[in-house]
């Protein structure tokens, strides 16, 4: 058995070894295999804290494995973090994404299900028709029903997803393009800019895509909706998610 | 008009609670989805503000008042807690969410932000 200096120390030349490998090397998959068999104890560790949520466990192992190998291939040595540490919030980040996409149909009863998508139709027609956000009373009324269902449904959604789970990066999002460097130079306004640009920067390409339209091009969030093709809920969850992560970072400093 | 008064423990635990009941008063106060969506962000980062980041023990005081143009949502924090510099992140982003933000410390140096949405929705 390793102590843990001994098992840290392997991480370390296996990894220094990986990374030095042509990515299509037969030894580059040895390594990485054998990281993922050393490390898989921890993928068992973690998913067995999801484990009373009602999905199986060997599910949330085979999604935190995905989270372990997206590790080994980001980890960059010279960060200095422990791999294991710097693993562990991938691999969270990988279950978490498992229920946010299969079990949220389990997890919210189905009458809120449809009423939510209902609402977020008729938001969508009335803001074409109205060439406005509507207002609740609006979206009630088009729908036959009270203030309340309406409010019930849009906070159903918005309350598992930003509560309970967050996302991990959508690799799948459009690209930011130059609206990156706009962010810096709008940025350069804030006093806590050097503070935030790290932080921004390690938000995922959606949540910036989104900060950005929304803070420094002013969109509004329907408009934000409508350009990347998301729900409005959505882009709430998106933002109140990356504005959340950013208070975090700024009050750690 | 009508004046709704919240007082919760100086936490994080409560700031669901107001987040949610806002959004009701807003619904009710005519504000559309994307304000109201705008609000729920804007409490809490002002929530947040208030709270202070050592989280002093207390109360947080919040008041949600009609009012002609639209809603005004009042945040008193506990003593002992720093206003936000108006060039910091948070109260740009706060800007940007409401119509109107206002900033004062209490001489006992507990913060209070005024937010204020106005509706837009007149047909």
């Amino acid at each position: 058995m390793l102590d843990r200096a001994e098992s840290r120390e392997l991480d370390r030349e296996m990894l220094e070894r990986f990374a030095a490998l042509e990515a299509d090397s037969d030894e580059r998959r040895v390594i990485r295999d054998a990281l993922v068999e050393k490390h898989l104890p921890l993928v068992y560790f973690l998913a067995r804290k999801f484990g009373n949520r009602g999905e199986p466990l060997d599910d949330l192992v085979q999604v935190g494995t995905i989270g372990l190998i997206k590790a080994i291939d980001r980890f960059e040595l010279g960060r200095g973090f422990e791999f294991s540490t710097y693993a562990s919030p991938t691999i969270i980040g990988e279950i978490k994404r498992h229920f946010r996409d299969k079990t949220w149909a389990i997890r919210v009863p189905r009458r809120l299900q449809e009423l939510g998508a209902k609402v977020e139709k008729a938001r969508s027609e009335l803001n074409n028709e109205l060439n406005r956000s509507p207002t609740p009373n609006e979206i009630a009324l088009k729908l036959g029903i009270t203030i309340e269902d309406v409010m019930e449904a849009m906070e159903s959604q918005s309350a598992y997803f930003t509560v309970s789970l967050d996302g991990s990066s959508d690799e799948d999002s459009p690209a930011l393009g130059d609206s990156l460097g706009s962010i810096d130079e709008s940025l350069l306004q804030i006093e806590d800019h050097e503070s935030l640009k790290p932080l921004i920067a390690l938000l995922d390409e959606r949540a910036k895509r989104v900060l950005f339209l929304r803070f420094f091009e002013n969109k509004s969030q329907s408009e934000i909706a409508q350009e990347l093709d998301l729900s409005q809920m959505h882009v709430s969850r998106i933002l109140a998610k990356t504005l959340e992560s950013l208070r975090m970072g700024l009050v750690q400093d | 008009m009508s004046t709704i008064h919240l007082i919760v423990p100086a936490d994080t635990h409560h700031v669901g609670l107001v987040r949610s009941t806002a959004a009701h008063v807003a619904a009710y106060a005519d504000l559309s989805i994307d304000q109201i969506a705008d609000l729920r962000l804007a409490i809490d980062e002002a929530y947040s503000i208030v709270l202070g980041q050592n989280q002093s023990p207390g109360e947080i005081k919040i008041s949600l008042a009609r009012i002609d143009v639209g809603l005004e949502v009042q945040l008193v924090g506990p003593a002992g807690v720093s206003a936000p510099d108006e060039n910091s992140w948070a109260w740009t982003i706060l800007c940007a969410l409401v119509n109107n933000v206002a900033v004062e410390t209490s001489t006992d140096g507990s913060v209070k932000i005024t937010l204020e949405t106005k509706v837009v929705t007149s047909a």
